[in-house]
């Protein structure tokens, strides 16, 4: 213990600094100064803003536009029920309801087709082949009477306040063209796993998407709730072959022009994977469209062009930064402490690990700042040490791994999450592409 | 109940003169006649026959040569006419009914048919005309060794089948009613039935001329197209065959996204489902109501409330034989259009009612009675038709039994209206048990009819002595249209 104290005292605030440099430069800018800065202003536009926001609840709820939401997915007929449910609570009720079952093997075609003659959904479509989620979701786009599309995922159910929320933006600023949900996780008590990803779900989406937001750099829309204008959807002729379909249609609408907005107050409630291993099999799903759809696809965003926008520009590269780049330099961080730092190894881990917890601890402040219900989040506090090892190592890993096995190998293409005729042939495509 | 009957003569005036008395009887329907005992031979074969004029003196087979060709039908009673007396004493060793002399007086003709009639009626119960008929069809059966009635198909016939003898015998709106009678019968024992066939039936009218379409969920118009759906793979596209046709030319498909040729089913391309298009109300859905529309009645009705019936072809038993020769009689229930014991029951009640009232003028005890208005039930009896109607007020009757204690009355007043007598029993102890009852009318229509929102009304009076039973039910009527449950 002496002897820790005794090797900080001599390394001083210079050395301190020196051997956490990433932190320093990349990570404390990023995910403490730049939420705080934001967080400010956010603050300061509420108090300015709510004005604002009023006048356009007031508009919506005047001209109560017709809002299809579509239910694309396979094998989800056993969500049907709580997500039917949570929408006949919604205060909001001028809408239809799209089911689509693309190819399910078990009962969900029975569940879909009595939930459609009862009338509690309005419209139920199976493909009697699977064709993939992107190809489902295109299928509702086909007859969609709404103005604004919402898509939603099966396994989620909605705050009661959830489609009013989400529909709110659109009134605050014509130029926005979608604008996505709050997820929030619902088994959060099920396992120390899913108690870790209801703080991530904090501290990534809540915060950091309200961030990007602000910043006007929001780059994903998720798929599990997100609200579209249907001229856009309809001008980009819908989805394209995912994994990752979520994020790649909203470059596509941000090329278009559009603005993207995140709704921190429009709730769904997910369920997550309730232990790390499939957990692991999600991400690195997750994880793979990165390199497929920013790296590769929509490469052009990069190249100055007549189309180019610099605000686009941006959303990409801070993605593939700090999702790419300094994922790759982080290893390299760690070579220079494991080859500088040798002998001196443990007290820096254990220097770093307190640094870190801090650091998230600083980070769940946000989250309680900007909360309306702080009470139910205090007790996430005492996990904040177990986050460091989540984030800092699990989290990175699988990355990493997706990473490589995309970027070398193109795994996604052969993810059984997409049927294979669709992968082979967005291969080709792609191929002919780059070549 | 009317005789059918032939009359066989080889002379035209006598032929004139009896068809003139048969025509003037009320009992008697005249079906055929024939000029010789061949012609008449084939009628019995055709006809159901229960009475013959027979003349004796015939060219190529006299009357007595015609009874012993028809010695084995004793179903059929006969009365010779003839110019001669002298036949009377062989007449007898024929055991036939009577014997005219002409030229036939009006009044020994109305005597004579009289007296055929008395007998026939024997062992026959005038009030339930399709006990007759079902004894006319086994007499049939029985004396011309049927083994086997046989359904035969007919497009003419309301049920698509017809039963010699029994569907002839009925109207063309009745025909159904055979299957009732053969249903009873089989019941009985005196039919066994084989498994021929399945019909289903219009639910108001039992005709089996149905047009079986699909049908909008919307709208219900059966002005339907269906398209197939195209999924192109390599852009994730999906849309309907003919926005692929429109973007292309001739039989090529272009996909309105990618603008790319579509080049081979399952490569690039396929169709994993179809989709309907209404030119009704433009609403596209792929699970189209199936609906049947009657040709006969116009109704227009979901399969599901069709009336399934099954046709059989049946097998005259020993009982059935038995009866058919007079020993042994079976009486069958009357299926008619009446609720099961509607008007009995409705009675009973008033009675109760009334006595109640009576009572109270005497000794000093609270009785209630109470109402139901099955509001807008008319629409869902609309809906499913006579036959699961009556079913479901047999239901509904009984559930709501469960519900009362011994001395309690319970009656349909009219299709709408239920009356329940509750005797010494306090007003405020009936309602809560009127609203439990309530309940379960809801749940058990909820239950049968998901789609159906049954509006249900109710009201609870004291009885009292002064207030008749008339105006009892008109107060209840009038205080439950003004409720809400």
């Amino acid at each position: 213990m002496l002897e820790f104290l005794e090797f900080w005292h001599n390394e001083g605030t210079r050395g301190f600094v020196r051997i956490f440099w990433f932190y320093f430069i990349f990570e404390l800018p990023r995910y403490i100064l730049l939420d705080y800065s934001v967080l400010m202003i956010t603050f300061i536009k509420n108090k300015t803003g709510w004005k604002d926001y009023k006048i356009a609840k007031q508009r919506f709820w005047s001209e109560r536009p017709f809002v299809s939401i579509i239910v694309p997915g396979k094998d989800e007929g056993e969500n049907y029920y709580q997500l039917v449910s949570s929408l006949k609570e919604q205060s909001y009720q001028n809408f239809e309801v799209i089911v689509i079952d693309d190819g399910s093997d078990d009962n969900t075609p029975i569940v879909g087709r009595n939930l459609e003659r009862s009338g509690q959904i309005d419209l139920f479509l199976r493909n009697e082949e699977r064709g993939g989620k992107a190809s489902a979701a295109n299928l509702a786009l086909q007859y969609c009477k709404g103005d604004y599309v919402i898509h939603a995922d099966a396994d989620c159910s909605f705050n009661q306040d959830a489609i009013e929320q989400i529909m709110i933006p659109f009134y605050q600023d014509e130029n926005i063209g979608a604008v996505g949900g709050n997820l929030m996780v619902r088994n959060s008590n099920e396992s120390l796993c899913t108690i870790l990803q209801s703080i991530e779900y904090l501290i990534y989406i809540f915060v950091g998407r309200t961030v990007a937001s602000s910043l006007g750099i929001l780059r994903i829309v998720s798929g599990a709730f997100g609200a579209f204008r249907k001229d856009a959807l309809q001008r980009i002729k819908g989805w394209d072959v995912g994994p990752g379909l979520d994020g790649d249609i909203t470059l596509k609408i941000r090329k278009l022009g559009y603005k993207v907005r995140f709704e921190p107050r429009a709730v769904a409630q997910t369920t997550v994977p309730d232990n790390f291993k499939s957990l692991a099999r999600q991400r690195v799903r997750w994880s793979r469209s990165l390199i497929r759809f920013r790296m590769r696809k929509h490469r052009n965003l990069f190249v100055p062009s007549k189309n180019f926008s610099l605000i686009n520009f941006f959303t990409i590269t801070e993605n593939i930064v700090y999702d790419l780049v300094l994922n790759v330099m982080w290893y390299i961080y760690m070579v220079d402490i494991i080859m500088n730092f040798t002998s001196t190894l443990g007290y820096v881990i254990i220097a770093g690990f307190g640094l870190y917890t801090v650091s998230k601890a600083l980070e769940f402040v946000v989250v309680l700042l900007i909360s309306d219900t702080r009470k139910d989040k205090l007790k996430y506090i005492l996990y904040l040490p177990a986050m460091v090892l989540y984030t800092g190592y699990f989290i990175r890993f699988v990355r990493t791994w997706a990473y490589i096995k995309e970027y070398f190998f193109r795994s996604s293409y052969k993810d059984p999450w997409n049927p294979y005729k669709t992968s082979s042939e967005a291969l080709k495509i792609e191929k002919n592409v780059m070549d | 109940m009317t005789l059918n009957c032939i009359i066989v003569d080889d002379e035209k005036t006598s032929r004139i003169a009896m068809s003139s008395l048969v025509d003037h009887s009320d009992s008697l329907n005249l079906v055929g006649i024939a000029e010789s005992g061949e012609q008449a031979l084939e009628l019995l074969d055709e006809k159901q026959v229960d009475l013959i004029f027979l003349d004796v003196m015939m060219p190529s087979m006299s009357g007595f040569e015609f009874l012993d060709e028809i010695e084995d039908n004793n179903n059929v009673k006969v009365i010779l006419v003839t110019g001669k007396k002298d036949f009377a004493v062989k007449a007898f060793d024929y055991a036939i009914s009577d014997y005219l002399v002409k030229p036939v007086s009006r009044n020994r003709f109305k005597e004579s048919v009289q007296r055929i009639r008395k007998s026939v009626s024997v062992g026959s119960d005038s009030d339930f005309p399709n006990n007759l008929l079902l004894l006319k069809l086994i007499r049939f059966m029985h004396s011309r060794d049927m083994n086997f009635l046989e359904p035969v198909p007919s497009r003419k016939s309301l049920l698509g089948y017809t039963y010699a003898m029994l569907t002839d015998n009925l109207d063309f709106a009745n025909e159904a009613d055979a299957l009732d009678i053969l249903e009873e019968a089989e019941d009985n024992e005196i039919l066994t039935g084989k498994f021929v066939d399945t019909i289903y039936l219009c639910n108001s009218c039992s005709n089996s001329y149905l047009n079986i379409r699909e049908v909008c969920p919307n709208c219900d118009s059966s002005h339907l197209v269906s398209n197939d759906l195209i999924h192109h793979f390599s852009c994730a596209y999906m849309g309907e065959i003919s926005e692929f046709k429109a973007a292309g030319y001739g039989e090529t498909l272009i996909c309105p996204k990618c603008e790319k040729k579509l080049k081979h089913i399952g490569v690039d391309y396929d169709k994993p489902a179809a989709i309907f298009n209404c030119r009704g109300c433009a609403h596209s859905f792929q699970d189209p109501l199936i609906r049947a529309k009657c040709l006969n009645c116009g109704a227009d009705q979901k399969v599901e409330h069709l009336v399934k019936k099954e046709i059989k072809r049946y097998h005259l038993t020993a009982k059935g034989k038995d009866m058919a020769e007079g020993n042994h009689y079976v009486k069958i229930r009357n299926n008619g259009e009446q609720m099961p014991d509607e008007g009995e029951s409705t009675d009973y009640f008033i009675r109760a009612l009334k006595n109640e009232i009576k009572r109270k003028s005497i000794a000093e005890f609270d009785s209630s009675v109470g109402m139901f208005r099955l509001w807008n039930i008319s629409e869902l009896y609309q809906r499913i038709g006579n036959a699961a109607k009556r079913d479901l007020q047999k239901e509904l009757q009984q559930i709501l039994s469960n519900d009362l204690a011994a001395g309690d009355e319970i009656t349909f007043w009219d299709y709408e209206t239920i009356l329940v007598l509750f005797p010494e029993q306090r007003k405020e102890d009936v309602e809560s048990v009127m609203h439990k009852m309530a309940e379960r009318v809801k749940e058990l229509i909820k239950d049968n009819f998901d789609d159906f929102d049954l509006e249900l009304k109710m009201a609870v009076l004291k009885v009292k002595e002064d207030i008749t039973y008339e105006r009892t039910i008109n107060e209840l009527l009038e205080k439950a249209s003004k409720s809400n449950v």
